[in-house]
């Protein structure tokens, strides 16, 4: 294993990350019970660890067990739709005293397995290329909605997008794939939505005349967030969390509890420095030395910059409400945990030296 | 190439994140106002709670009107939060079948009303606790299902938190089953059945003395969805408001509910809706409570603003019970604290009201049974005003027949049918031509106006020809001046009269005593009467028409009217008569502890205060109250005797017991049936003050469609008054034994 060269290590990236969790703290704390909030701080130190562990660890040797972990979380997504439901849901899979979410786990296995395959071959411009990622890809897709839990479905196809992206296919092949895919969404809609999450649609889209509790949620949270002005309400001073308006307050929208309690000043700096993390990342993508680095970056960063987009755009109203964690902030150890071990990756990217890959060359993509 | 992909690919998250910051600065720096004020709608509540409404008592103190406590059954048309208005009552509250919930949330869409309840109370019919409540209640299971439906979906339909909001659904329930409730609602193991009911006290308007005072008090009643809405769209935004009645827009249906004996002109109607009565002794105003009791009639009508108070104001915010974690609405912030109503005293003497109204009673039945009324289906109605006729303070007000106000809003329908019309107050808003009681008016304008000279006479011949019309008297009286005229109650001296005054000064003298407007007494729905206006205009006027209009013919008013003008021929002294204004608030015995209290005692004084003064001539009024005291004791120079002898309390030797002056008035009036004018029973009248010399009491006594002439038949009746009021002993009826006179 190389040794790492912490003069080469992306800092901005690192701190930038860090003032991400430092800024969401106090909404949390603000949010959750305390006992959430202490659980989440071991969690947190769980997750610092283990990017500690990825910033270290070299990913050229643990590229080669790409498949293995995605073979494991694979299995874990199969375990899980046995497992016993939450909130109607078989997403959650309890070992004791520690519960996880294995899809979680699993988006980090895809990037893995997907920079693994894509960064062996270089023949991602034609179709056939483009046979397995997709394999890859929808089969544990299928499983997530199985679960159901469309939230974290939706985040999955960016990391195939932006990986094959970087890696050199067409345009129009994945602008095509886009379009299949929009045109299954009717019978997605028909045949695969739960019938809660139909409504969430009803309310999203014409919250005034809706009367279901999702519209009521959604009207009062846009109202609470928009009254707090610039400045917010202050520090536990919100409806949101005095009211307990949202059951998913401390998890999925806690922007919403940021963004009315810190105003628009706490949550336009935290959607920028998302911002900056995701350009950040980007660039160490388009600076890494060898292909696997460089899609392990681009799918990491389209998923944490993705995400935060998903979760702001529920949360203002942009988008009908679905489950998606805001990266590094929402309350939940598995998201917390997986995410950390992306940023470790990304600043082990950052400092790899160019290399004599003999998979790698520069000039043909 | 690869920094190109890179570049497209943070450009996209780029202008994704840019859409999130641009919907953020819109929502908390564009709309932050505007959303600020819905999300303040959303979380605050004001909460209004009406406070005891003021008594009314009567001169002595006794009751009239107060409130009293009763049980109330309230429901809760939701305990779960967060569900859908009909989900929550149907399936929550009721359970049902998901095929009925299927076929509800089909009936949102665009069906009627009716159907949707329709449907709905089918439902809730099959409800253990209708079946229940219904047993209990003793009402019929679809009565018991509407009305938990109608409260149930009552309220704001977009706030699901209003479901929480427990409204009431029966009123004054029975004490011992209230109890009953109660004690199924305390018992932790008991039937869960009883969830959606709660138990709470209430107040219910009490009418002590009943039918007796109905026509005084009036009565209360919720006000209705449309009154709301317009009295809300009339007061927004205003401190006082000029008016104490209210105006409903209803008045116009009221009001032919209620006169059925006279029917007044489209100008009255429209006058009647944009009045505006004095303001004083209001408590400031506020909005109205949506189900808020408002008087309905008479006093609890005229007095509303006073009696109703000032509700209480408490300030209501959205918060999580600590305990429980449920949302509700908590009191918070500012409340302003209510004001009860103010009490009403009034110069009404319930004792004088009692005997009065017995003593009517007692005459209406006698007289009922004469064969031509026997005959005639009469109405058996009957007026009777006491009042003072020095400052207008009525002592008893007697208008039969009555309902009592403690059954109204059950009895409603059967009152407005009943034929006999209950719901009319004769003495204030029944109009009917007054006859010969006008006279004393006519004949003192024409002696102030010089019209005719003292002790000028004119002949009566029981007929007198103008141009072929043949107006006649009732007897060939002779040479009559004033004063006999008076008293035998002469038509023809009064058409020569008239004559010589003419119609426009007789229109003047009839207005400036008050006639053709409001008296201004203090009850609601009063009646203007109609004075012809042609006979100061001389529009399409005759000779003729004078004639009638000096016999009081033509022309139509109140009972109420009459008194006016009796007392203020009565109160008549050094030249100066006083129209006074009928009243029946005085003053509270105790001093005023607050501002409304002062402004309401100040109000009362006021009323004691003439409406106008006029000044007369001394000996022509001297004149016409000779003439008034010779139609009840008769002229003792010649031994003739009055129209109204039936009055007098002749003591043997030429003595009285006491005197007073009075007029008899027989009002013949015709209705045109299929084309023909048929001549109906005549409208009997006497009016009366007593003692003749210092006038205390004004009586008036009137009996529509009874016949039988002033004389005969009302004369008698206001001797039983006058009796009462002074106590007098019976005597033997010397004087009474003659043949019965006609007015």
């Amino acid at each position: 294993m190389k040794r790492i060269d912490f003069w080469r290590l992306d800092w901005i990236f690192l701190a930038t990350a860090l003032t991400i969790i430092g800024l969401g703290l106090p909404f949390l704390r603000s949010s959750a019970s305390s006992g959430d909030f202490t659980r989440q701080i071991v969690w947190l130190a769980i997750g610092l660890t283990t990017m500690a562990f990825f910033v270290l660890a070299d990913y050229h040797y643990w590229i080669r067990f790409a498949y293995w972990i995605f073979g494991a979380a694979l299995l874990l997504l199969l375990v899980v739709l046995r497992a016993p439901a939450i909130n109607n849901a078989h997403s959650y899979l309890r070992l004791g005293p520690i519960g996880m979410q294995p899809a979680e786990f699993f988006k980090l296995a895809l990037i893995m397995a997907l920079a693994r395959h894509l960064g062996k071959r270089e023949n991602q411009h034609m179709l056939q290329g483009l046979i397995i990622p997709f394999l890859l890809t929808l089969f544990p897709l299928y499983l997530i909605m199985r679960q159901p839990d469309l939230g974290t479905a939706l985040t999955i196809p960016p990391i195939l997008f932006a990986t094959l992206w970087m890696s050199g296919a067409r345009f129009s092949h994945l602008g095509s794939a886009i379009l299949l895919g929009s045109a299954l969404a009717w019978p997605m809609w028909e045949y695969g939505m739960q019938p809660y999450q139909k409504n969430r649609i009803y309310a999203f889209l014409n919250p005034e005349r809706f009367e279901s509790a999702e519209a009521y949620q959604l009207l009062m949270s846009l109202s609470a967030i928009g009254a707090s002005g610039v400045f917010g309400q202050g520090l536990g001073n919100g409806v949101i969390t005095e009211l307990d308006l949202l059951p998913e307050k401390h998890n999925d929208f806690i922007f919403g509890v940021v963004a009315e309690e810190g105003g628009f000043a706490a949550a336009g700096a935290m959607l920028l420095l998302f911002l900056v993390l995701t350009l950040i990342g980007f660039h160490i993508s388009a600076n890494a030395p060898d292909r696997f680095g460089r899609l392990l970056a681009a799918g990491i960063s389209a998923i944490i910059g993705w995400q935060a987009i998903l979760n702001i755009y529920v949360v203002t109203g942009l988008f009908p409400t679905t489950g998606v964690t805001l990266p590094l902030v929402s309350y939940g150890g598995s998201s917390l945990v997986v995410t950390c071990a992306m940023i470790g990756i990304v600043l082990n990217v950052s400092q790899s030296g160019p290399t004599l890959d003999k998979m790698e060359n520069p000039d043909k993509i | 190439m690869l920094r190109l992909r890179a570049g497209i690919t943070s450009l996209l998250f780029s202008l994704l994140f840019a859409g999130g910051l641009l919907r953020l600065a819109d929502l908390q720096i564009n709309r932050s106002a505007e959303l600020a004020a819905f999300r303040e709608n959303r979380l605050t509540q004001v909460e209004q709670k009406a406070p005891r409404r003021g008594r009314i008592l009567d001169a002595a103190g006794t009751i009239l009107a107060e409130d009293r406590p009763t049980q109330d059954v309230w429901l809760i048309p939701a305990f779960a939060e967060r569900v859908n208005r009909r989900r929550a009552i149907v399936s929550n509250l009721f359970p049902v079948g998901t095929e009925q919930i299927l076929l509800l949330s089909r009936l949102r869409g665009e069906e009627s009303r009716f159907e949707k309840n329709l449907a709905l109370t089918g439902m809730i019919e099959a409800n253990p606790l209708v079946s229940e409540l219904s047993a209990r209640l003793k009402i019929d299971k679809p009565a018991v299902a509407e009305k938990i439906l109608t409260a149930a979906i009552s309220g704001n339909p977009a706030s699901n938190e209003d479901l929480l909001q427990p409204r009431p659904v029966f009123e004054d329930i029975d004490f011992a089953l209230a109890l009953e409730i109660r004690a199924a609602l305390a018992n932790p193991f008991g039937n869960s059945l009883w969830r959606p009911i709660s138990i709470r006290t209430g107040r219910r308007r009490h009418y002590p003395a009943g039918e007796l005072a109905g026509h005084l008090t009036g009565t209360t009643g919720k006000l209705t969805g449309e009154e709301y809405e317009e009295l809300r769209g009339h007061w927004d935004g205003e401190e006082a408001v000029p008016g104490r009645g209210f105006i409903r827009k209803q008045d116009r249906i009221f009001f032919s509910i209620f006169d059925r004996d006279g029917v007044p002109s489209d100008e009255e109607l429209i006058l009647r809706l944009k009045k505006i009565k004095r303001s004083g002794g209001l408590i400031k105003t506020q909005s109205y409570l949506a189900n808020e009791m408002v008087g309905r009639g008479g006093l609890e009508q005229y007095y509303n603003q006073s009696l109703r108070g000032r509700h209480k104001l408490q300030g209501l915010r959205l918060v999580r019970e600590p305990g429980s974690g449920r949302r509700r609405f908590l009191p918070s912030g500012g409340a302003e604290a209510a004001i009860n109503g103010l009490d009403i005293r009034l110069s009404l003497r319930l004792d004088v009201q009692r005997r009065a109204t017995s003593i009517l009673e007692r005459h209406i039945g006698e007289i009922a049974k004469r064969p031509e009324l026997a005959a005639s289906n009469w109405r058996r109605s009957g007026i009777a005003i006491m009042m003072n006729p020095q400052n207008g303070r009525v002592y008893a007000l007697v208008s039969l027949p009555s309902y009592d106000p403690n059954t109204f809003s059950r009895d409603f329908n059967l009152l407005r049918d009943e034929p006999d019309n209950p719901l009319l107050d004769r003495a204030i808003a029944g109009i009917y031509p007054p006859g010969s009681v006008m006279k004393p008016l006519v004949a003192l304008a024409a002696l102030s106006e010089e019209a005719i000279m003292p002790g000028q006479r004119f002949l009566c011949d029981k007929v007198l020809m103008l141009g072929g019309a043949r107006f006649t008297c009732l007897g060939r009286h002779g040479e009559q001046d004033v004063e006999s005229a008076l008293m035998h109650s002469c038509n023809i001296f009064f058409y020569h009269t008239g004559e010589a005054l003419g119609g426009r000064l007789l229109y003047e003298w009839y207005a400036r005593v008050g006639l053709g407007r409001r008296t201004g007494v203090d009850l609601a729905n009063e009646a203007r009467g109609i004075l012809p206006r042609n006979a100061y205009t001389r529009r399409g006027w005759a000779t003729g028409n004078t004639y009638h209009l000096a016999i009081g013919q033509g022309m139509a008013v109140t009972p109420m009217q009459v008194a006016v003008f009796y007392s203020a021929l009565a109160n008549a002294a050094g030249g100066i008569m006083r129209v006074v204004h009928p009243h029946l608030l005085i003053p509270p015995i105790t001093p005023a502890e607050s501002g409304a209290e002062e402004d309401l005692a100040n109000e009362a004084l006021d009323l004691d205060q003439p409406v106008s003064e006029m000044l007369v001539d001394g000996e022509a009024l001297a004149s016409v109250r000779q003439g008034m005291w010779q139609a009840v004791q008769g002229n003792l120079e010649t031994g003739e005797s009055g129209s109204g002898r039936q009055a007098s309390f002749p003591l043997p030797g030429g003595e009285f017991l006491l005197e007073l002056g009075g007029k008899t008035g027989t009002a013949e009036w015709s209705r045109n049936v299929g084309g023909s004018v048929v001549k109906q029973i005549s409208h009997v009248w006497f009016a009366a003050f007593a003692p003749f010399d210092r006038p205390e009491i004004v009586v008036i006594v009137m009996l529509p469609e009874a016949g039988g002439g002033g004389g005969g038949t009302c004369a008698p009746i206001v001797k039983d008054l006058i009796r009462m009021w002074f106590n007098l002993p019976e005597l033997p009826d010397a004087m009474n034994a003659g043949s019965e006179a006609l007015g």
